[in-house]
């Protein structure tokens, strides 16, 4: 059964009591006495499988407001884990993008049977595209672009890649859209599911936008890797894929991962396995129609062909581009990124 | 094309693909990128190596190849 598919009194009740939902390969166990949020976990989370009451949770979760003065007097939101507080409380209404900030860290700094990149994947035909960029890049808005036009959506922030099987395994959540990004999906998918934008979080205005259900249903499905392309919107550019040597696209992901110094020479090789794999490019881009249309060819060429992909552009045009600046993507602790040629951890 | 890191001296893993070259260090826990030209030289001087079958010898080639900045952040 799905979230959505109780009715909404009932799913307002379950999550006051705490409710375990299914997101990926996690069970969520989450709780709130804040309706709001609530009321958006509904509308974001509607698809997302409900695991049985008694079985195992990977992550326990509660967001509530604080004792005392602030509950009431500017009151605030707490993310609490595991019985523990690892940030700040925020103000009440950043209680869902808290949320879905204090999920991605959970799972980065916890799931380490994975491989984890702050990237976006989509997968189609059978192929997964990972997206690593750093935050301001148009990640997110391509990401929601392609989820709503034959892309699967396996997840907008964290690539979750399997250590043993080299395979990319869905964690299929929101979408985190920022500042003027809203207004554009909004237009560009007018279907897509958004929340009302929270304004004055860290990275400005943030809103959710729900995935697509046939995604959610499908996030037990795994996907072999196929392209990484490094997105980078830059006003006005036509939408143009460069090659990017496979020997630089490690070094790129190696920056964009999260445990790679837990995973130390096991992660080097996997990380060697994915870009082995793939197609590696990057991709400058400014209207989503063009980039859209790039991709959509990169889906269809013949994954056999020699995998050195001579540069690809349409004409840019000016209207429906994206917004000059976008703000940070993530709150939670970055991968640092190395000097020029030399990447790694702390010295034993 | 790799399909797997090679291993030298139990210590550095190399993937090689021809436009450059990265290497990890499990001792130091490094990563390092090698541009092409100092791939090239490596490639070289690793069938040297070979030939000697020495070591030391392939030792003394990846300490002398790789940055020294990394030697100095151990």
């Amino acid at each position: 059964m799905h979230l959505g598919q109780l009715a909404p009194a009932v799913a307002l009740q379950r999550l006051r009591q705490g409710v375990r939902l299914r997101t990926g390969p996690f069970v969520v166990a989450l709780r709130s006495d804040i309706a709001a949020l609530s009321q958006q976990v509904l509308q974001q989370y509607a698809e997302h499988e409900l695991a049985e009451d008694d079985g195992f949770s990977d992550f326990h979760i509660r967001i509530t407001p604080p004792a005392g003065l602030r509950r009431w007097w500017r009151p605030q939101a707490r993310f609490v884990f595991d019985g523990a507080e690892h940030f700040n409380p925020l103000p009440l209404h950043h209680a869902f993008p808290l949320l879905e900030w204090g999920l991605n860290w959970c799972v980065s700094m916890h799931a380490h049977q994975y491989v984890i990149l702050h990237a976006a994947v989509l997968e189609r035909g059978g192929r997964a595209v990972v997206l690593p960029a750093p935050s301001g890049s148009g990640k997110s808005t391509l990401c929601a672009a392609l989820a709503h036009r034959g892309w699967r959506l396996l997840s907008d922030e964290l690539a979750l890649l399997g250590l043993e099987d080299g395979l990319l395994w869905p964690l299929t959540r929101p979408i985190s859209l920022k500042n003027q990004s809203i207004r554009l999906i909004r237009d560009f998918a007018p279907d897509a599911r958004i929340g009302e934008p929270v304004p004055d979080t860290i990275k400005g205005a943030v809103a959710h936008c729900a995935p697509p259900a046939a995604a959610v249903r499908a996030a037990q499905t795994p996907a072999r890797p196929g392209w990484i392309v490094l997105p980078r919107y830059t006003p006005d550019a036509p939408a143009a894929l460069t090659p990017l040597p496979k020997a630089q696209a490690v070094m790129e992901l190696i920056d964009a991962c999260f445990n790679y110094s837990i995973h130390r020479h096991q992660g080097f090789a996997a990380l060697g396995r994915l870009v082995d794999g793939s197609d590696c490019h990057r991709f400058e881009y400014s209207r989503l129609e063009d980039a859209i249309a790039v991709f959509d060819r990169l889906a269809e060429a013949d994954p056999d062909e020699p995998s050195v992909t001579p540069t690809m552009a349409l004409p840019s045009s000016h209207s429906a581009s994206l917004p000059t600046s976008q703000s940070a993507s993530l709150p939670v602790s970055q991968p640092v990124s190395q000097p020029a040629s030399t990447t790694g951890d702390a010295a034993p | 094309m790799p399909d797997h890191p090679q291993t030298l001296l139990g210590r550095y893993d190399v993937l090689d693909w021809g436009d450059g070259c990265v290497i990890y260090d499990r001792s130091l826990f490094l990563t390092h990128l090698l541009d092409e030209p100092t791939a090239l030289m490596l490639r070289a001087r690793l069938a040297e190596a070979s030939e000697t079958d020495s070591p030391a010898h392939l030792q003394a080639l990846l300490d002398d190849l790789l940055p020294a900045s990394v030697t100095d952040s151990s």
